[in-house]
């Protein structure tokens, strides 16, 4: 599968990589999921989802980690990790909008947890309600307004993004698999998918198309932002610094002295005033 | 116990539990009592006496008997001696530092936290008895007090007259907890309280003869998070000699010293994008050291964006760092945002013969106490039993 220009954009040189990786993670997470079920001896599909909530973010975490470029951290408050690209700024969220072949990804609506809020919230506001602090502006001025808010909103989504891989399974199978992104819209769980590209789930899991070894593809080496060259004085310690504090052993004994001491002014010497020397 | 530990002094010279007894000094109790975060009733519990007789030891109205001293110290790990009186003492009250937030940390947190920076003081005298520390150079600070001067009511000059004072000239300041250093503060970077190290904000005192800003750890895995904090607390130090913990007032002013004295106005306005642009003001933020979010804040303050466009951006950078989704640098990476000026105090007195147990003996505290206080790690494996 050829990498689109929009896979390329967000996750670099690890585009065609991932392409395979995520697909394989979510199969491998899918498979640990079954195989609880399978061992549950319910028929209820508790086992499954339970199992697939954790096992989707493990799986995902133990494929990438410790690639260069590639950080795995605990969102604050969450009981799981995500993998982020330092490169691009993408955080990969893994997402399972289905239970069934007939789920349809555009019409369902996301649980909208903390986590979820704050990973993709959309615009706040309504920008064709106009607020009291705008009851003075010109037409043109709150047009200029609104392109300010939308200008800085599109650099908050660039500073940090978040690519939602998105999938609908059951025990029997992934149904639909694929990445893209995701804004929510409102705290009723309504979504819009800003973008969405289908993603193949390898036959079986050696993935011999992609070319790894023993289902392990080698990643390629990333620099993340900390890496890459800098231009001197582009960073605030980028500047030579006497780190030595002045200290030495005390050779006096008696009371430390914490200040500097003033010079003291002799007093009592003046001719015109009085002194409390005898006369 | 052996009835030699109650008679006299041991072979080391050591006063015994019964000279500790009649000397013991009531301030001391209370004093590891809060550093151990235990409750009087809970130490009478362990010391087999009544929560009142606890509470009449830490009066001075009557004292422990010598098995008493040692149960206490072994319960506040201790040496008994610590508890004995003659030693220097400089008490501090709550209301001496500069918390943050009352409601956010619980009153024995913040006892705890009075009672490590009395600790930390005076591992920072016996050590100046020792070694020469860089004299304090703070504007408006002398004898353990400050009194602002020209400044006062003012944190833009405030933080204006220390760069003038530091000679630190306008450009970024790049190592800002040695500057503070160099200057003698005194700065600590230790879970003090363990986990819940992580719900006290930084604070600072100058009611001590040397003023100390305690960083903490939680604030030390964001580099431009911590250099604000410590700059932040510069600013109480210099602008209120008054406590009053939580006020609003005072925070937002310590706010204020700290974007002026990391980001000079005159210096940072002419470098900030005529038109909202985060990746230009990201890199700005690395060239100054500070958040990109303070330099929002910049752009807001000379009218750069409006209101609104302000505060959605403020809203969704917060979210977004409270999340994690940024990816952040630990103060790890820059030794010279690490305090260090105590442990090299003791790297010298130790090569002029001073160890660590000599140093722990006469603190009368522990030695994992001591290292804790000194910024080390344990490394001793700890022995297991299976």
């Amino acid at each position: 599968m050829a990498t689109s220009e929009w896979a390329s954009d967000r996750f670099g040189a690890l585009a065609d990589d991932l392409t395979h990786i995520v697909p394989r993670a979510i199969k491998r997470a899918h498979e640990f999921a079954a195989a609880a079920q399978g061992s549950s001896g319910t028929h209820h599909r508790d086992p499954y989802g339970h199992t697939l909530k954790n096992t989707q973010h493990e799986c995902l975490v133990d494929a990438l980690s410790g690639t260069e470029g590639v950080q795995v951290f605990q969102p604050r408050g969450a009981s799981f990790e995500l993998v982020r690209l330092m490169a691009t700024r993408v955080t990969l969220l893994p997402w399972r909008y289905g239970t069934n072949r007939k789920a349809s990804r555009l019409k369902v609506r996301m649980k909208p947890s903390g986590l979820r809020r704050d990973l993709l919230a959309g615009p706040k506001g309504n920008p064709n309600q106009y607020s009291i602090e705008q009851a003075d502006l010109s037409e043109a001025e709150i047009d200029a307004q609104l392109a300010e808010h939308d200008a800085v909103w599109d650099q908050l989504r660039s500073l940090a993004r978040v690519v939602t891989i998105g999938y609908a399974s059951s025990p029997h199978g992934i149904y639909d698999l694929g990445w893209g992104a995701v804004e929510l819209l409102d705290d009723d769980g309504t979504i819009d998918w800003l973008h969405w590209e289908p993603l193949t789930v390898a036959a079986d899991a050696s993935d011999s198309d992609t070319g790894s070894e023993g289902g392990q593809r080698h990643l390629q080496a990333v620099k993340t932002p900390n890496e890459a060259p800098r231009a001197p004085g582009s960073r605030f310690d980028d500047t030579d610094f006497d780190d030595d504090l002045p200290m030495r052993p005390r050779t006096e004994a008696g009371e430390p002295q914490h200040e500097i001491e003033p010079p003291v002014e002799e007093t009592g010497t003046g001719d015109d005033g009085p002194t409390d020397e005898p006369r | 116990m052996s009835p030699a530990d109650l008679e006299g002094s041991d072979v080391h010279d050591r006063p015994t539990l019964v000279a500790i007894a009649k000397t013991f000094d009531s301030s001391r109790l209370l004093q590891a009592r809060r550093l151990a975060g235990l409750t009087k009733r809970s130490v009478a519990a362990d010391t087999g006496v009544s929560p009142a007789a606890v509470g009449q030891w830490e009066a001075g109205t009557t004292a422990p008997k010598a098995h008493h001293v040692a149960r206490l110290a072994e319960l506040l790990d201790v040496q008994p001696a610590f508890f004995a009186g003659g030693r220097r003492y400089v008490r501090l009250d709550t209301s001496d530092a500069h918390f943050r937030s009352l409601r956010s940390t619980p009153a024995a947190l913040r006892a705890k936290a009075i009672a490590f920076t009395e600790q930390v003081w005076e591992l920072v005298y016996v050590l100046e008895t020792r070694v020469e520390l860089p004299p304090v150079d703070l504007p408006g600070f002398a004898g353990g007090e400050v009194q602002p001067g020209s400044w006062a009511g003012d944190p833009v000059a405030a933080a204006r007259t220390l760069r003038q004072h530091w000679n630190l000239g306008d450009a970024p300041i790049p190592r800002l907890v040695r500057t503070m250093e160099r200057h003698g503060l005194v700065v600590t970077l230790v879970p003090f309280a363990g986990d819940a190290t992580k719900t006290i904000d930084a604070f600072s005192t100058s009611h001590l003869p040397r003023p100390i800003v305690v960083l903490t750890p939680d604030r030390a895995d964001d580099i431009y998070r911590h250099r604000f904090t410590a700059a932040h607390e510069l600013g109480h130090l210099m602008l209120h000699p008054d406590t009053a913990p939580g006020d609003p007032v005072h925070e937002k002013e310590a706010d204020v010293f700290a974007a002026e004295l990391l980001t000079p106005h005159d210096q940072i306005v002419p470098q900030l994008p005529h038109r909202m642009d985060l990746v230009e003001l990201e890199r700005l933020g690395q060239q100054w050291g500070v958040a990109v979010e303070s330099l929002v804040y910049r752009c807001h303050e000379v009218g750069q964006i409006s209101d609104s466009t302000y505060r959605r951006a403020f809203q969704r950078l917060n979210q977004l760092r409270h999340v994690g989704l940024f990816g952040r640098e630990s103060v790890q990476g820059y030794p010279g945002e690490m305090p260090n000026m105590i442990s090299k105090a003791f790297e010298l007195a130790e090569q002029h013969g001073l160890s660590l147990t000599q140093l722990a003996d006469q603190l009368k505290i522990t030695r994992p106490r001591l290292r804790l206080l000194l910024g080390q790690v344990e490394t001793r494996p700890a022995l297991r039993l299976v």
